[in-house]
């Protein structure tokens, strides 16, 4: 009797623990099932996330970056209109031709009322985004009283609304809006998406701008050159032309003391013509604008016709010219007006330092792998140049410097112009000499035209740069409008043991830096082109040029400008070189690259920042998978360092999305994490991971990550020497 | 607080009490006793049946947490080693609670509430840890600690010189140990 009590007892007890276990059950399925769906969410969001970035990236106009990200947000939102405002100049929204309609004829009416509004702030609904510079919903436009378009809305069944903003800084450049067929209550998820979207969007719409603004500056230049020239060069005409008629007067009359101080004003004049020639000369090649004409001519009679131009200049020091050309010299495909320009500089050059000797021009044509060449060399028995000199002729040779101006008369840009014409058209002229036997400067160009288009490198950077140590060398792009201080920096910087080239302005530095990638830059803030801040801002919104460190160099001290437009450090002219150079080496040690520092944790991100910046790393941070999307789109890191444990979007999801980016894929990723890997996880991590490391100690987590990352660039290094 | 809490005090409970002194407790602290570990519950069912625990065991709360504490912990040891073999002794243990262990738990258990230490590591003898949270659960903290200390197989003091629940404005846990001799 007590037993069976005792037993029903039991089987209460067993009941009531089962029931709840059940319970518990399915507390954790709704647990598990609500974190599924979130989950799903959340992957849609990044989807469309990436989806933008890359389009932000990629893009090549402003218009297909939008329409991609209207095509992009209606299918997250599976919302059918999408329709983007610009803000124009007067600060008024104005429809674009950019929309998403999943069926145009059926919205015909609402597209149609729209394109025909313009919308003034707080005007609307894109009038208010435009005020308040953020997101706004609208659960019924039909009922709202700020929507002018209802009654449009109505006809086409057009319920829910939300717009956002595109906003560079903090200014809207435009506004996007999507519609539904249903009234729909504010989803704060898509709202805070939208933010994100916005701000993507507002990056290509600054990147675009500042390319203008580049382009713009370097048309102004171009523009004011032209002017300037035109304006010096009527007055200098009429200058020569008045004194020519005054001295034919004065010859006529008789008045022959008056002819020589005559003549002085015109031999001044045609040199001041000739600078101006030069210098516009010069900017064109610069600036890429000189164009080269290029034809077939025949190659003997153009060298004897330059010759018979010089003979006079010639015979004015008792110098006898000799010309070496074989008649059957044949034909070459150049700019035959460039060629003859180089070639009577360096003859008339020549000519006027050797006093009864010969000058020798002699043409000939070789064979060499790299096709077939045709060389004129021109010799004089003069006064040579001393090693020293010639180091300096070709260091010097993109500036008239004094000396060289001096001893060659003119305007000491002939060479350098007739130089950078031969470059331009594949070849070079170099110069070979003795002091007191005379000098030899050979003009080589390619017999067929190769590269009529080559890119203009100016060359001035000293020879030794091109020894196989200094292509180990970090490169410094040194930009300064100051020949001086280029000529300064270099000579230091190359004795530290840096290869170094220079960029005389701001557009031609920007060039240079996205073609050479250079390991540092620095960067002079006050040039006559474009200001330093703006080719500051130009290099860190370009993404091909963000992640290269910028040093500035000025006499202006505004260092918190400096920081907060992306400098890596700042220095005060006079600069303090062994001060530069040590915080070059510091930034180079890294080959002044960059990590990414990916963890929710403040503290790890905190003691990784401080301690990678010692180690000389430029580091950028993010607290979870999507924030770390918004950096990579900013500036590609060198190395990742990852965290696997993240709210929002975790380590896992983060991978997943490098591997499926072509641009990310390389990059290689160091994980941390606390937890324990599961044979999963490391089937999920699938080994494109640099390296795991175990969140134990703090100290000793940051030597590992520091050793780790080190050995990770070195071995890039090691790579990219190995391929040169 | 976080279901997994629960599960722990249901697990010390059954295994040294006995199945009925459980149902006894959820029955006396009048809670429905369905768990997940993943989900939150209010605070208070904890603090009652901790309250029930406390006349049942004729023990004072303070000391059924402590016991809660010290033998809860080996449990979570089981469950998440790593933490533990990541050192060899309790005081480098206890200094990663903030930035590793308590850090992780935030996600692995999303919603926990866990407090944050702040250290006094001045001595290297004796480590302070400062301790405050609105649930005073500094007991515990102790019998997490005095567990720990035997995981490592260490000689534990341990004491209060301030105490939220004495009036302080917060809890301090002066701790040292020493390797067990033998
Ligand atoms: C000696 C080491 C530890 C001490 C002193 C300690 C201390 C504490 C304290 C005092 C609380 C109560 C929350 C409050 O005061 O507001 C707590 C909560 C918690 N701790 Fe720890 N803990 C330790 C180790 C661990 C370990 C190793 C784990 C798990 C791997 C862990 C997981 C948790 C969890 C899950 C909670 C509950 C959070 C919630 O319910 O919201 N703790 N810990």
């Amino acid at each position: 009797m007590e037993s069976l009590n005792d037993a029903d007892i039991q089987l209460a007890r067993l009941k009531k623990r089962l029931d709840r276990e059940q319970r518990a059950r399915a507390e954790s399925e709704a647990i598990a099932e609500k974190a599924l769906s979130e989950l799903y969410t959340k992957k849609k969001e990044i989807e469309l996330l990436q989806l933008i970035t890359v389009a932000a990236n990629e893009a090549s106009t402003v218009d297909d970056a939008m329409r991609t990200a209207l095509d992009g947000v209606c299918a997250h939102t599976r919302w059918p209109v999408g329709h983007v405002h610009l803000k124009d100049s007067a600060g008024v929204l104005v429809s674009t031709s950019l929309w998403h309609l999943d069926n145009s004829e059926r919205y015909k009416t609402f597209r149609k009322a729209t394109e025909a509004m313009t919308f003034v702030p707080s005007i609307g609904l894109p009038g208010r985004v435009l005020e308040e510079r953020k997101p706004a919903w609208i659960v019924d436009v039909t009922k709202d009283d700020n929507f002018p378009r209802s009654k449009a809305a109505q006809d086409t069944g057009l319920r829910a609304g939300f717009a956002f903003p595109v906003l560079v800084g903090e200014e809207v450049a435009a506004v996007m809006e999507f519609f539904s067929d249903e009234p729909a209550e504010p989803d704060d998820a898509v709202l805070t998406i939208m933010a994100h979207v916005g701000s993507q969007l507002g990056r290509v719409i600054e990147r675009r701008r500042a390319e203008d603004a580049l382009k713009l500056a370097s048309q102004h230049k171009s523009q004011f050159l032209a002017n300037m020239s035109h304006e010096l060069r009527t007055p200098l005409n009429a200058i020569i032309g008045i004194t020519e008629m005054l001295q034919e007067d004065a010859r006529d009359s008789d008045r022959g003391n008056e002819f020589e101080p005559l003549d002085r004003v015109v031999r001044a004049a045609r040199h001041l013509l000739a600078v101006i020639n030069d210098i516009l000369d010069l900017s064109k090649i610069e600036a890429g604008k000189m164009d080269l004409h290029v034809s077939s001519f025949e190659i003997a009679p153009v060298v004897q016709d330059v010759v018979n131009t010089v003979g006079t200049l010639a015979a004015k020091n008792q110098n006898s010219l000799k010309l070496e050309c074989p008649p059957d010299m044949g034909f070459m495909c150049a700019d035959q007006t460039r060629i003859r320009q180089a070639l009577l500089n360096l003859i008339s050059n020549a000519a006027k330092f050797t006093e009864n000797g010969t000058v020798t021009i002699s043409v000939s044509r070789t064979i060499a792998e790299t096709g077939e060449w045709v060389v004129i060399s021109v010799s004089d028995t003069g006064i040579g140049l001393t090693a020293e000199q010639k180091g300096r002729l070709f260091q010097d040779f993109v500036q008239a410097d004094a000396s060289t101006t001096r001893r060659y008369g003119g305007t000491g840009l002939g060479l350098a112009i007739s130089r950078r014409f031969c470059q331009m058209m594949g070849g070079d002229i170099t110069v070979e000499s003795e002091p007191g036997r005379g000098s030899t400067f050979t003009i080589r160009l390619p017999a067929q035209e190769t590269q009529s288009q080559a890119p203009v490198l100016p060359k001035s950077s000293p020879p030794t740069l091109r020894s196989t140590d200094s292509q180990r060398a970090p490169l410094i792009l040194v930009i300064d409008d100051d020949d001086a201080v280029r000529k300064v920096t270099t000579h230091f910087l190359t004795r530290e043991g840096f290869a170094v080239t220079t960029a005389s302005g701001g557009r031609e530095g920007l060039r240079l830096a996205r073609e050479l990638q250079p390991a540092a830059i620095t960067l002079d803030i006050m040039m006559p082109d474009l200001d330093g801040w703006t080719v500051l801002a130009a290099i860190k919104g370009d993404p091909a040029t963000a992640g290269i460190p910028v040093v500035l160099m000025t006499i202006v001290d505004e260092k918190n400008r400096g920081y907060s437009l992306g400098a890596a450090d700042y220095m005060v002219k006079p600069v303090d070189w062994s001060g530069l150079s040590g915080v070059l080496r510091s930034i180079c040690k890294s080959a002044g690259r960059g990590v990414l520092v990916v963890d929710d944790d403040d503290a790890i991100r905190s003691g990784l920042r401080r301690a990678l910046h010692e180690g000389g790393w430029q580091v950028a941070e993010a607290e979870n998978g999507r924030v770390a999307l918004a950096r990579l789109a900013e500036a590609q890191p060198d190395v990742i360092v990852l965290d696997l444990m993240m709210p929002e979007m975790d380590g896992f999801e983060l991978l997943d999305a490098l591997r499926s980016n072509r641009a990310w894929r390389e990059i290689p990723v160091l994980v941390l994490t606390a937890k324990d890997l599961t044979d999963d996880d490391r089937a999920r991590l699938n080994g494109g991971i640099e390296r795991i490391l175990q969140k134990r100690d703090r100290q000793e987590l940051l030597s590992e990550v520091l050793d780790v990352l080190d050995r990770c660039i070195e071995r890039r290094r090691g790579e990219s020497i190995a391929v040169p | 607080m976080k279901g997994v809490v629960f599960n722990l005090l249901e697990a010390v409970v059954r295994r040294d009490y006995g199945d009925d002194t459980w149902e006894a407790l959820l029955e006396a602290a009048n809670t429905d006793g369905a768990y997940s570990s993943l989900g939150n519950y209010p605070d208070e069912e904890m603090m009652k049946l901790v309250g029930a625990a406390s006349s049942a065991l004729k023990m004072p709360a303070d000391d059924v947490v402590r016991w809660f504490g010290r033998n809860a912990l080996p449990l979570l040891a089981n469950k998440h080693p790593h933490f533990f073999a990541a050192h060899k002794s309790t005081r480098p243990f206890l200094l990663t609670l903030n930035d590793v262990i308590h850090s992780e738990v935030r996600k692995l258990y999303p919603g926990a509430d866990v407090p944050v230490f702040s250290y006094d590591t001045s001595s290297s003898e004796v480590l302070l840890m400062h301790y405050k949270s609105p649930r005073k659960l500094c007991a515990l903290a102790e019998g997490f600690i005095e567990a720990t200390a035997a995981y490592y197989a260490e000689e534990l003091s341990l004491d209060q010189p301030e105490c939220m629940n004495r009036g302080d404005d917060k809890c301090v846990l002066r701790v040292s140990v020493k390797k067990a001799r033998g």
